[in-house]
């Protein structure tokens, strides 16, 4: 899940995605914003794994390549129509570096293969990449 | 009511989904990505290979519908780009809920034997002579929901005896060492490898009121077999050991079981997925167990033994 951190709530997305499984709500919510405290104001995505009998662990994860993007090109939101709009842009040692932190997240097996994976993520943003 | 949207999608792109879907939907995203695992659930992870099902949710008013044509609007810009194969967008109405409280309907009271396992918000009317465990669900693998935890539950229900020492190794929620109190044991000393564990299983026996009698230790993997399961040179022998954890470490643990132990003391060893059973019944009767029962052919085995009393009745 991509959730704010410290701040999340029984609400959607968490009830009804986590409910479904009977994992124990209100002790994930209160779990995971103890932990992302820290990070107040950014998206901390939540890897959440639930076991046979309901128990469950998680472990946060990189910042959404689209958040990463957007403090690099220094943009707020992306296009509302990326085929025609450019809001901003990158160069290529920028896109290099996230991919790099992106890594772990992505099925990627070489960091070419991450690199194309962010770069279509920019570009449906309406974030060019230069250089 | 609410409006749940998702898209089935390949890896390469739920990043791009996610960006749309978090800027238009309510609270976040949620991304449910196929697992795979081993046969014993020892090793899991992400399968990168199947496609991923992309959700965010939307309030069902007019300012919802609203934000629901700009993600179609989104959607249909992503198709443009080629990230990879994105399936049609799925709409559903959901009701709205108790979400903070909903949960909980998954979990009924379990009654075994004279031992009856309730979560504390449910209440429930007790015979006299019942022993009431009160255990919250939570992070920790012990929630009473499994096959292995109940048929360790009937186990200890059954076998337990006023003044024993029960050894709980890989305790998680610690259900089975809050039983083994409840039901009259003098000391339990409960393990595990998890943090998460060691802290649910502390606060469930202060919930029971046996935190007086369980011992509780977090254990290194990586230490030798004996460093995990006796921890000093004056632990009490077990007159039990509850095992409910998987082949692997049962066989690589069975030795120091055997150290930890009085003679004749009993072992309840669990998890153990059905195609394994044999193998770590073997290495039990090596290390001088007899196998006194074997419930749950399904699934997963759980295997009763019993250590010989003395050292040469263990290899006649």
């Amino acid at each position: 899940m991509q959730l704010p951190a410290g701040k999340a709530t029984p609400a959607p997305p968490v009830g009804p995605a986590l409910g479904q499984h009977g994992v124990n709500i209100m002790g994930f919510v209160k779990e995971y914003n103890e932990r992302t405290a820290s990070k107040a104001g950014s998206i901390v995505p939540v890897e959440i794994t639930v076991f046979e009998d309901r128990s469950f662990t998680f472990v946060t994860k990189t910042p959404p390549a689209s958040e990463l993007l957007k403090k690099a090109a220094g943009v707020n939101s992306g296009a509302k129509n990326p085929l025609k709009d450019k809001v901003g842009r990158i160069d290529r040692d920028k896109l290099r570096e996230i991919a790099e932190l992106k890594m772990p997240d992505l099925n990627a097996n070489d960091i070419e293969m991450a690199m194309n994976t962010i770069e279509g993520t920019a570009r449906s943003m309406g974030i060019e990449i230069v250089g | 009511m609410w409006l749940e949207l998702s898209v089935t999608a390949d890896l390469a792109a739920v990043e791009a989904l996610s960006a749309l879907f978090h800027q238009h939907g309510e609270g976040g995203v949620a991304v449910d990505q196929p697992f795979y695992t081993d046969p014993e659930g020892e090793r899991y992870g992400i399968d990168f290979l199947r496609p991923a099902k992309v959700s965010t949710y939307l309030p069902d008013t007019a300012e919802g519908e609203q934000r629901r044509k700009r993600i179609e609007e989104g959607l249909w810009h992503l198709s443009a780009f080629n990230l990879a194969p994105i399936g049609e967008l799925q709409v559903r109405k959901i009701a709205e809920d108790d979400w903070a409280n909903a949960w909980k309907e998954h979990y009924q009271p379990l009654r075994i034997g004279s031992l009856l396992i309730k979560p504390t918000w449910r209440d429930v009317d007790v015979d006299p002579g019942t022993v009431v465990v009160e255990i919250d669900p939570g992070m920790a693998f012990g929630t009473g929901v499994h096959q292995t935890t109940r048929m360790c539950l009937a186990q200890v229900e059954r076998l337990v005896q006023p003044g024993w020492t029960i050894l709980d190794q890989g305790t998680g929620s610690g259900i089975l060492a809050v039983a083994a109190a409840r039901l009259g044991a003098d000391l339990v000393l409960a393990r595990d490898i998890a943090e998460v564990a060691v802290e649910a299983t502390e606060e469930n026996a202060r919930r029971n009121g046996v935190l007086d009698k369980l011992r509780i230790h977090r254990i290194d993997t990586n230490s030798t077999a004996i460093d995990q399961v006796v921890l000093s040179p004056d632990q009490p022998p077990a007159d039990m050991i509850v095992a409910n954890i998987i082949a692997n470490v049962l066989i690589k643990l069975a030795p120091a079981f055997v150290l930890a132990s009085r003679p004749g003391a009993l072992l309840v060893a669990s998890g153990i997925i059905r195609e394994r059973a044999d193998e770590v019944a073997d290495v039990l009767a090596r290390e001088g167990y007899r196998i006194e029962d074997r419930n749950g052919e399904d699934e997963r085995v759980t295997l009763l033994a019993r250590l010989a009393t003395t050292p040469s009745s263990a290899s006649s």
